[in-house]
């Protein structure tokens, strides 16, 4: 009797869980059809932005062409497109998805400077989610750069470890550390030399860009270099981004005695507030410690590194901050449509760069 | 004459300008602890002091500058307009475009004193 009892209990059971397993199949039918003959009519890429699309996500789609050497006026506009979605997203509460099925092409600039605005957002709590590029070539140079174990993991070290040799490396810090700066130099000089050879531009470069986004980039000093190895060319390419304020409004900040307030409004006057692709050009080739009288002996840094480019002992200078562009290579120096609050160099370094024997 | 090394007698790593920047191997502990003490040792024997930038893994230009600008600017906020290359001499054979930078970070600060 009571084994029967048990028996009927059972099968009431698992009745009752096919009856409900079966309303969630229908129910889930019934999405999926309306899903469906809402699709109709729609593109493609209708369809696949609409599966994107809910009420908790901002959703910022990236341009094809997805590279700040060459196309820096589409990236800076997209990075201040982030920052917009990114404030809203806080107020809202909502996450932020970056869109990057359309990338075609992708560099390592473009990637550093969109890890260093998310990088922050997340640590303020924004929630960041994203998609591939559909392209497999921007997608392997995204996936092998190392931006999503930086952006995502849980590891305290992700991103504040430097290993020599590592094919693509993306680092951050917020401090001085002439270690480091040793380190790296003697990594690139293994690569690129095999016999040891003493790389003291690299050691000038990284030391001086350090030192200005620590002292000077008003973002809390913290900066990002990643590394990348071209062992086909036996070629190292460096981009250095300092996320804070850039140099013009670093400057201006500075601009608190008198002598050099009238110094900066001449500058102003010169070449008026928004032509700072020339004064760009004037920090680089003549020293800002020279150009506003700074006190103290500051402002040779970025002067310094130019001098570096100058005996060769770096290739391919870009130097990108606010609203000015400048490819130092070809001496072009550009005005930008939007304000990029930072600093973001790139240079190469190879075998024609070595010229001292240890 | 009297010989100061950076790399013999300092650093092998040559740091950044201040010490709470890099302590140890700044340029400010450079200028007070070795360069003015050898400087003001050659003045006072009426010697030159030659200063070897040699054998270190590089430079960067706010160590040189507060070592050597900074040592010019000291004397010129105390009055005194010297120019300190006058008793120092710079031997930089790895990298010789420091000696021109150097005299260029005294010249500025000896500028400034007119």
């Amino acid at each position: 009797m009571k084994l029967r009892l048990k028996r009927e209990k059972y099968i009431k059971h698992c009745l009752s869980v096919a009856r409900r397993s079966e309303k969630r199949r229908s129910q889930v039918k019934k999405i999926v059809k309306a899903q469906r003959r809402s699709f109709l009519g729609m593109t493609a890429e209708e369809r696949r932005l609409s599966y994107l699309r809910n009420e908790r996500r901002i959703i910022v789609t990236t341009p094809s062409v997805f590279t700040f050497l060459t196309n820096p006026n589409v990236v800076v506009g997209l990075i201040d497109k982030i920052e917009v979605a990114l404030l809203k997203a806080k107020e809202e509460g909502k996450e932020l998805y970056v869109d990057m099925w359309h990338v075609s092409s992708i560099d390592h600039a473009t990637i550093s400077a969109l890890l260093a605005v998310l990088y922050r957002a997340r640590k303020n709590g924004i929630p960041i989610n994203g998609n591939w590029p559909k392209e497999d070539s921007a997608k392997q140079i995204f996936k092998k750069s190392g931006f999503i174990y930086t952006l995502f993991s849980n590891d305290p070290d992700a991103g504040h470890k430097y290993e020599i040799n590592k094919e693509n490396q993306l680092f951050t810090s917020d401090a001085h550390d002439i270690a480091l700066v040793k380190e790296m130099s003697d990594g690139v000089s293994d690569f690129i030399t095999e016999g040891k050879q003493k790389l003291g531009g690299l050691y000038t470069t990284l030391g001086e860009l350090m030192d200005n986004a620590v002292t000077h980039s008003g973002g809390g000093g913290r900066w990002w270099l990643s590394i990348n190895y071209d062992r086909t060319n036996k070629k190292a390419k460096f981009v250095f981004i300092d996320y804070g304020v850039g140099i013009f409004t670093s400057l201006g900040e500075k601009v608190d005695t008198h002598r050099v307030k009238i110094l900066w409004k001449k500058a102003i006057t010169l070449f008026g507030i928004d032509a700072m692709e020339k004064q760009l050009k004037l920090i680089i080739t003549e020293s800002a410690g020279q150009v506003y009288n700074l006190e103290g002996g500051h402002g040779e840094g970025i002067h310094g590194i130019y001098q570096t480019f100058k005996r060769q002992e770096l290739d391919q200078l870009y130097v990108v901050s606010n609203r000015a562009f400048g490819n130092v290579s070809a001496e072009k120096y550009d005005r930008l449509t939007s304000d990029f609050k930072g600093t973001m160099y790139y240079w190469e370094v190879s075998e024609k760069n070595v010229i001292i024997s240890i | 004459m009297i010989y100061l090394s950076v790399a013999k007698d300092f650093t092998k790593t040559p740091g950044f300008r201040y010490e709470t920047q890099s302590p140890g191997i700044s340029g400010e502990l450079f200028r007070m602890s070795k360069l003015l003490v050898s400087y003001e040792q050659a003045v006072k024997n009426n010697d030159k002091l030659e200063v070897n930038l040699d054998g270190t893994a590089g430079y960067l230009t706010s160590f040189l500058e507060e070592a050597f600008g900074g040592l010019q600017r000291y004397y010129r906020e105390n009055g005194d307009n010297r120019n300190i290359l006058e008793s120092i001499t710079i031997v930089s054979d790895d990298e010789p475009h420091w000696k021109s930078d150097i005299e260029r970070y005294v010249q500025r600060e000896l500028e400034k004193s007119k």
